[in-house]
């Protein structure tokens, strides 16, 4: 049967003492492009991926991010006004990692009817990225295995402020057929804070299309279409402090034997396309028991230019991935509540030099994680959960450019429980602790043994990182506080800790993380 | 609303095309760019030095290139590969980037061979690649590569031995310490009296360069040697110090160097200019422009000359300067890999010198090759081999 907003209403009073809402997966660690725009800042966080959030997001709009589904989101209207505020720092990390990650920002969305069969959604944020003892690099998106990536000698701060804009239409055409769209804007920039000064300029787009189809009340199929259109400007001036100070520009191409230039001046272009499609479905057969899934496949593509004046094309980068999902929640009883959570996420990317049309390097990945889930409610007050999951990663690089060959196979381990109280009518509280290991079943690296400092001295520990084995402890609070009757307070703290136990590269070290999100959610008539 | 019918119609139409997307790759509808079948360092190459002298043929019954030294430099990663031909003439390198490299072939003839040769025990007779100075080795490129080789008698007996322009560090925008030297390579005495010192016109402003010019050297800055013949003598193995300005520099600079004891002055005398009385002075012969003799802080080139300077020959705002009376040149930059963008002929320097930022006190010099005896400075016509970065200039002496 498909929810209408009765049902949905009903629903949710009936489970009141549970109104948490489920965030976006969150434990994947690889989940990593083109489908996060409009998912980041969505819904609400507890850190529980398959249990207490009574099966809300369990459509084609939240997993599946098809937004012709917009129509049947269990939403509320409302306008929310959320601060994030993230801090990651500590020595274990890849070395192109920044000590300090931290990241602020400030949203505000809302999503409205516009009338009987059009909804609208939209939102605004400014976020700023600081990374704090950043050494070489500034290229704002880093960590995506594109080789080709461009610093100077210095280790400090950089900042990138930007600003974010979403906005979702969805249309029903008729009783069984919806169409929606979906459209990210971002803009930003950054600024290495010691001399030479470096700044970036990024802007984003991303637009999505999606169409649903009911073919019978239990049941209901989608696809989606994705472009994504991405520029990046890096640029190095002749700065005043720099003017006495020499400047040394690293251009890497892959792990080892940058291109190193004493130079002042330098440009870099990156244009970045991405087309997806995908296909998804849900299958709710009563409030008992939901699935949703989806198939996902598309490629980014990155061509990089140098040089201000006469542009050439110094790399190019494409990624091709496969992404699948499956998702279902199943109430056995009044009390008794399971989910369950499968992805499957495979990666080849290929890099090239385009001046002598010779392959570069190469890298193929892969993971399937599997989650579990199991909530009992206790009393009217009182629930309880358990999560446990485990994610099966494989990945394989052949740098040709620097010689340097790894492939790594790992299973990480991941345990979590939760309890969630009311302390009245109108304040819960839901707490939880999660522990994950990381154990690797095979791990080879080789490499040139004439590499240079670069690579021996520096980036070996981006290959030694994803190799050691480590132990995360993670504790989270989750509130929620509804006030006058049409407002809501929501707040989420997150604390992690994440100690490394296998590598002498990494030994007394540690990386630990932050999260602490705040929402006020005023609910529109 | 529209018919129901139609719309499970439409629907199987949209169904059926995403499966078909999702069955044939995207990258294939959107004519991305195909992967390279070419993997980097795979290729084996070949290069064949070819003998256009016929000494070889004379020597050995082939054309082919015995026991030559060759060098590749790599453009952008600047490693260097010395290998020596076999008895084919080849040369067979793998597990190199894809790069273009600066190829520095030499073959000394023996006097023995010489005296097959020719009848001479000539020692100073020697093929080089003076045709192919750059290759560009890639994988996608072919693997079986033919260099032709010259005879060349001898060699510059009087070259550029070091250009120290950036400027010292910590002193500001501090620019009057530039200097040139020059170095007598040969095993005799030479005469520097009215050799020219000439700046090779470029204007970076509108890339204007005179480059592929077929037979001249474009100057707007040409100065000569005082002297009417044999007034000033330069011994084998001698340095000789040109400076912009003829003092003692750590006075207005602590980085700075002291030129106080130069060999000669680059004295402008219709313009506010230093001069040292001291210090003979070179004899401007035209600079229309600036307060004294100014080379660039990051990019440049110098050629020497024994062109006379009555018979100089006007184009333009510009002096011309005949390639075949270039003792030497030399062109630095501050990208030196930027070969493309270089604005001295390749005849007369294949390659870049540079590299280095303003105000960093850094200097180019020649590459020391031979110190027993004499020193013999590297000189292949080549800046990007012949040349390398000291971290302090070394006016009148070898570092």
């Amino acid at each position: 049967m498909m929810l209408s907003k009765e049902n949905i209403l009903r629903l949710r009073d009936s489970n009141k003492y549970c109104s948490f809402k489920i965030c976006f997966l969150m434990l994947f660690l690889f989940s990593l492009g083109n489908n996060t725009f409009s998912q980041d800042y969505k819904e609400f966080e507890t850190g529980f991926v398959t249990i207490f959030n009574q099966g809300f997001n369990l459509d084609s709009y939240y997993f599946g991010n098809n937004p012709a589904y917009l129509n049947f989101s269990l939403d509320d209207e409302f306008l929310s006004l959320k601060n994030v505020t993230k801090n990651s720092e500590g020595e274990f990390k890849k070395f192109y990692t920044p000590r300090t990650d931290q990241t602020f920002g400030f949203f505000a969305s809302g999503k409205k009817s516009i009338d009987s069969i059009q909804k609208f959604k939209g939102s605004f944020g400014f976020s700023k990225l600081v990374r704090k003892n950043w050494d070489w690099f500034f290229t704002r998106d880093y960590d995506t295995d594109n080789p080709f990536l461009i610093g100077d000698s210095t280790s400090c701060n950089s900042r990138i402020n930007g600003i974010l804009i979403n906005a979702q239409y969805a249309i029903t055409i008729s009783e069984k057929l919806s169409a929606g769209v979906n459209l990210d804007y971002i803009v930003d920039e950054g600024l290495k804070t010691v001399s030479p000064r470096p700044t970036s300029e990024h802007r984003d787009i991303h637009g999505k299309l999606g169409m649903g189809y009911s073919i019978n009340k239990e049941l209901s199929l989608g696809f989606t279409l994705d472009v994504t259109d991405k520029n990046e400007q890096i640029s190095y001036r002749e700065d005043e402090g720099s003017l006495t100070q020499e400047t040394i520009i690293l251009k890497f191409k892959g792990y080892d034997f940058p291109n190193v230039l004493r130079k002042k001046v330098e440009t870099r272009y990156s244009y970045i396309n991405g087309y997806a499609s995908g296909i998804t479905f849900a299958y709710n057969n009563s409030d008992d028991f939901k699935l949703a899934g989806f198939i996902n496949s598309g490629f980014e593509k990155n061509n990089i230019k140098d040089d201000a004046l006469d542009p050439k094309g110094v790399g190019f980068w494409k990624d091709d991935y496969l992404e699948v999902g499956l998702k279902s929640s199943k109430q056995f009883s009044k009390n008794i509540i399971t989910g369950l959570s499968y992805r499957y996420l495979k990666r080849n990317g290929w890099a090239k030099y385009p001046p002598t049309d010779v392959l570069y390097y190469e890298r193929n990945l892969y993971s399937h994680s599997l989650i579990a889930g199991y909530e009992q409610i206790i009393n009217r007050d009182i629930s309880a959960g358990l999560e446990a999951g485990i994610s099966v990663f494989s990945k394989k690089e052949d740098d040709h450019y620097s010689v340097v060959n790894s492939s790594i196979q790992f299973n990480q381990y991941f345990g979590k429980i939760g309890i969630n109280y009311h302390w009245s009518e109108d304040v819960s509280s839901l707490l939880s602790y999660a522990v994950s290991a990381r154990a690797n079943h095979k791990y080879e690296l080789n490499y040139n043994e004439k590499g240079s400092i670069y690579f021996v001295n520096a980036r070996i520990y981006d290959l030694i990182y994803l190799e050691t084995a480590f132990l995360q402890h993670s504790f989270s609070l989750t509130s929620e506080v509804n006030i006058w009757n049409s407002d809501m307070v929501l707040f989420h703290l997150n604390y992690s800790t994440i100690n490394p136990f296998s590598s002498d590269a990494f030994k007394n070290t540690r990386r630990s993380e932050f999260d602490f999100i705040i929402e006020y959610r005023v609910k529109v008539i | 609303m529209m018919n129901t019918r139609m719309f499970k119609i439409f629907y199987k139409f949209l169904f059926a095309l995403i499966i078909s997307v999702l069955s044939i790759s995207c990258s294939d509808i959107l004519g991305t760019d195909p992967k390279p079948e070419k993997t980097e360092r795979e290729i084996e190459f070949q290069i064949t030095l070819k003998d256009n002298s016929g000494f070889m043929q004379i020597l050995f019954g082939n054309d082919k290139v015995r026991s030559a030294e060759v060098t590749l430099k790599s453009n952008l990663l600047g490693n260097e590969y010395n290998l020596t031909s076999d008895s084919n003439g080849v040369i067979k390198i793998k597990g190199i980037i894809s790069d273009n490299y600066i190829i520095t072939v030499t073959r000394k003839m023996s006097s023995e061979e010489m005296e097959i040769i020719s009848g001479t025990t000539a020692t100073n007779v020697k093929l080089v690649n003076k045709k192919t100075r750059i290759l560009q080795l890639t994988a996608a490129s072919p693997v079986n590569i033919d260099v032709e080789m010259d005879m060349v008698v001898g060699g510059s007996s009087i070259i550029i031995s070091e250009i120290y322009a950036c400027g010292p560090q910590g002193s500001g925008l501090y620019y009057h310490d530039k200097y040139v030297e020059v170095f007598n390579q040969s095993d005799s005495v030479q005469y520097l009296d009215k050799m020219m010192i000439a700046i090779v016109y470029t204007n970076s402003n509108t890339g204007l360069h005179y480059r592929d010019d077929p037979e001249y050297i474009h100057s707007k800055s040409i100065w000569i040697f005082p002297g009417t013949g044999k007034d000033y003598p330069i011994q084998p193995g001698q340095f000789v110090l040109c400076a912009e300005d003829a003092i003692d520099h750590r006075m207005n600079a602590p980085n700075s160097v002291d030129l106080s004891q130069a060999d000669f002055e680059f004295y402008k005398d219709d313009a506010p200019d230093i001069d040292n009385p001291a210090i003979p002075n070179m004899i401007k012969i035209y600079q229309t422009s600036g307060n004294d003799w100014l080379i660039g802080g990051e990019t440049g080139a110098l050629i020497l000359s024994n062109f006379s300077a009555d018979s100089l020959l006007p184009f333009d705002d510009q002096f011309l300067i005949p390639y075949r009376s270039v003792f030497d040149g030399v062109e630095y930059k501050a990208d030196p890999t930027k070969l493309d963008k270089k604005i001295l002929n390749e005849g007369i320097d294949a390659g870049s010198a540079g590299g280095i930022q303003f105000y960093t006190g850094k200097s180019m010099e020649r590459i020391l090759i031979s110190d027993i005896g004499r020193k013999i400075l590297k000189d292949e016509n080549n800046s990007s081999v012949d040349f390398m970065i000291i971290n302090a200039p070394s006016p009148g002496k070898y570092h």
